[in-house]
């Protein structure tokens, strides 16, 4: 028999905390049934920089959930995302031992031990192994077993990150009597909520600007092979606005809502707008141009770094999709006109709307329901691998191991 | 790269840190005051549902055998307490030992063991009592409350010996015998005429369209009550017209269908007017014609 659990997408952001309650029905349905949200306290670029803080301001917003959807949690998805989020290549082969030149379960299963084996750095925990294809004596295959064939590789992306930046998190969660069923990169479950499976298969970039944090994830032939996070989104633009035209932070990020462009639209360098716009003492002409170039460097910038922490994997003729930016910053005017002349391939802003309907489609919720996707995967499998187990078949398949 | 020696290296897994091993066993004092707050309600929440579910256990436990035992058990506990009083309200005339008399309860019956329904068919059964409420009112008191039905007209019939019955039609053509009735009251009501009375299993055939005539007498006796005492008789023998036979005049017809109020107001007139010009005794008034009222008299 199958039962209903309630799991929580826990996204702790720069500039709030948003939680998605979702119900899921017999292992594979799943509602959204309860939204909290609070703004964050005691975190700096996707970190937290004060426990108690951030605890608060977490346990408001899952407190405000519960009440929502009248339900208790049973798991949580939380988001990670930081400066201290890291990846590199693993890879591994194995020469296949059968004598009839099939690979076995138990070769794929060596090789993937191999390589997700690596030994990490201490205070380094590993978040992620995404894998890319199997390679059988040179060729792509999706599922060797059975195959023919005499050497089988296996490539990994590890993702790893300061576990005690991790544990922080994760203990900030249990804090709220509430345990961590899986922690995902934030990139990777705005991809879920954002770009569909066939825009995966034909290759898309996705990337996530938040206010503190900027996270990327790469999809070739419907697999993720390169993810990361940057540590720089929206503040920083403000930040520069602040600099460069001598304003206080608060004005400077009030003007970028108001007249930011991630491209110059406005070329005459004589139109100006004011700064306040009360007309109050203090309120100044601010040059719209400036405005503009600012923002359209610091982004472009942005988009040139995640270019170069993509390297090789960065082929623009096999992004068919192009990219997809989402967000709190994706509603940057133009920001999709800026990435398309970074980038070189087309790219537009992505909602959530194949995932959800209403005001769940807004792109600040793309992370939290990005996480209950990933939930309702998890959970699928547990009871896939649950029924297969209590079958007919499979407990005489245990029996037969047995003897 | 790792590569692995195909047949004489042992197959061996490596393992790696994973953000799994880290420990999220709950430390009171990393508890926000929320947390805290929802850990403690939680606990009352089970607390409670725990107390009722053996709330609800005890008294299963206590009660099934008595509800094992019939309901002879449930009698006897009755039995503990016997009718004190028995309270009857009524909102008309009917006397409380005569009611009493019909319940028929018993002098040693006790609060449980009286049927309730009975006693209200056997009120109801009474042609005067439109509906009756029989309660308990514990520990030890039965309560009756009564309404009447409210009489309008009389009619004089007959059984098949010869001996007069007094019946009354109310408001909504309920035909019921009334032996209880006010005498007082009674008087003052006219009686029906051109109706044809049958019988029924129980009681007689309802009076249809006998509205036009309740409005008629209300508005009289309301606004002219000299003109409604001098009514003895009043008839639905025709179909558009009510006719009143009784002093003063000794036949007014009334339009069904007219406004009764303007009727009775011009009829009074008449009267006024034949009285202080002394034209001696009316036959008959026709309130039915709009410009004329032909009065005839003897």
């Amino acid at each position: 028999m199958y039962k209903t659990k309630v799991i929580a997408g826990v996204d702790i952001g720069t500039s709030k905390v948003t939680v998605l309650l979702g119900e899921i029905h017999e292992g594979r349905k799943l509602n959204v049934i309860g939204l909290g949200q609070s703004s964050s306290k005691g975190l700096l670029k996707g970190e937290i920089v004060d426990y108690h803080l951030a605890s608060d301001c977490v346990h408001a917003a899952i407190l405000a959930a519960e009440s929502q959807a009248g339900v208790s949690i049973d798991g949580v998805y939380l988001a990670q995302t930081g400066g201290h989020i890291e990846g590199f290549p693993s890879e591994a082969s194995v020469n296949i031992t059968d004598p009839d030149g099939r690979v076995q379960q138990e070769d794929v299963e060596q090789a993937c031990s191999l390589a997700q084996g690596r030994e990490l750095p201490e205070n380094r925990t590993t978040i992620h192994h995404l894998r890319r294809p199997y390679r059988l004596d040179g060729r792509s295959v999706e599922s060797p077993v059975g195959m023919e064939g005499e050497r089988l590789e296996v490539g990994y992306w590890t993702m790893h990150g300061d576990s005690r930046k991790i544990g922080d998190a994760i203990h900030v969660i249990n804090g709220f009597n509430l345990h961590v069923d899986d922690i995902v990169l934030a990139g990777l479950a705005s991809s879920a909520a954002v770009a569909t499976p066939d825009q995966k298969k034909s290759g898309v970039l996705v990337i996530d600007m938040g206010r503190g944090t900027t996270d990327y994830a790469l999809f070739l032939d419907g697999r993720c092979t390169k993810a990361g996070c940057l540590p720089i989104g929206g503040d920083h633009i403000s930040n520069d606005l602040s600099i460069g035209l001598r304003m206080r932070l608060k004005q400077a990020e009030s003007l970028k809502l108001r007249y930011g462009s991630a491209i110059v639209e406005h070329k005459d360098k004589t139109e100006k707008v004011w700064l306040n716009n009360d007309f109050e003492i203090g309120d100044r002409p601010v040059p719209l141009w400036s405005i503009e170039k600012i923002i359209e460097l610091r982004v472009s910038e942005i988009f040139e770094v995640v270019r170069k922490k993509l390297g090789a994997q960065f082929v623009p003729e096999r992004l068919s999709s192009g990219v997809i930016i989402t967000g709190g910053s994706s509603k940057l005017a133009n920001i999709d006109q800026c990435a398309e002349n970074a980038f070189g391939i087309q790219a537009h802003v992505g909602d959530n709307a194949a995932m959800a309907s209403g005001e769940l489609k807004d792109s600040q919720y793309s992370t939290a329901l990005g996480l209950l996707h990933y939930g309702l995967q998890y959970q699928s499998e547990k009871s896939y691998a649950k029924h297969r187990q209590s079958s007919i078949f499979g407990r005489l398949k245990s029996l037969f191991q047995k003897v | 790269m790792a590569a692995r020696n195909s047949t004489s290296n042992p197959r061996r897994k490596r393992k790696s840190n994973t953000w799994k091993d880290i420990d999220q066993s709950v430390k009171p004092k990393a508890m926000s005051s929320a947390s805290e707050r929802r850990i403690w309600m939680g606990r009352l929440k089970v607390t409670g549902a725990a107390l009722l579910f053996v709330g609800v256990f005890a008294a299963a436990l206590h009660f099934l055998p008595r509800l094992e035992g019939g309901p002879e058990i449930l009698t006897k506990a009755g039995e503990s307490m016997p009718i004190q009083l028995i309270d009857v309200h009524t909102d008309g005339n009917l006397e409380r030992d005569y009611v009493l008399r019909q319940l028929d309860v018993p002098v040693d019956a006790n609060l449980l063991s009286v049927d309730l329904d009975a006693m209200k068919e056997r009120l109801e059964a009474i042609g005067q009592v439109e509906k009756a409420v029989v309660s308990r009112r514990f520990p030890d008191a039965l309560e009756v409350s009564i309404v009447e039905r409210k009489p309008i007209v009389r009619i004089l019939a007959q059984r098949a010996n010869g001996e007069t019955l007094k019946l009354f039609v109310d408001e909504q053509g309920v035909v019921f015998e009334a032996d209880r009735m006010d005498p007082k009251v009674a008087r003052t009501l006219p009686f029906l005429d051109g109706v044809a009375l049958s019988k029924e299993e129980y009681g007689y055939s309802r009076i249809d369209d006998i509205s036009p005539l309740a409005e008629l007498l209300s508005e009289a006796q309301a606004i002219a009550p000299h003109i409604y005492n001098a009514w003895r008789v009043v008839s639905l023998e025709r179909s558009d017209r009510l006719i009143t036979k009784g002093r003063g005049a000794k036949e007014v017809v009334f339009d069904r269908y007219a406004d009764f109020r303007s009727q009775l107001g011009r009829l009074d007139y008449i009267l006024d007017d034949c009285r202080s010009k002394q034209r001696g005794e009316i036959e008959s008034v026709d309130l039915t014609l709009e410009d004329q009222v032909p009065v005839r008299f003897l």
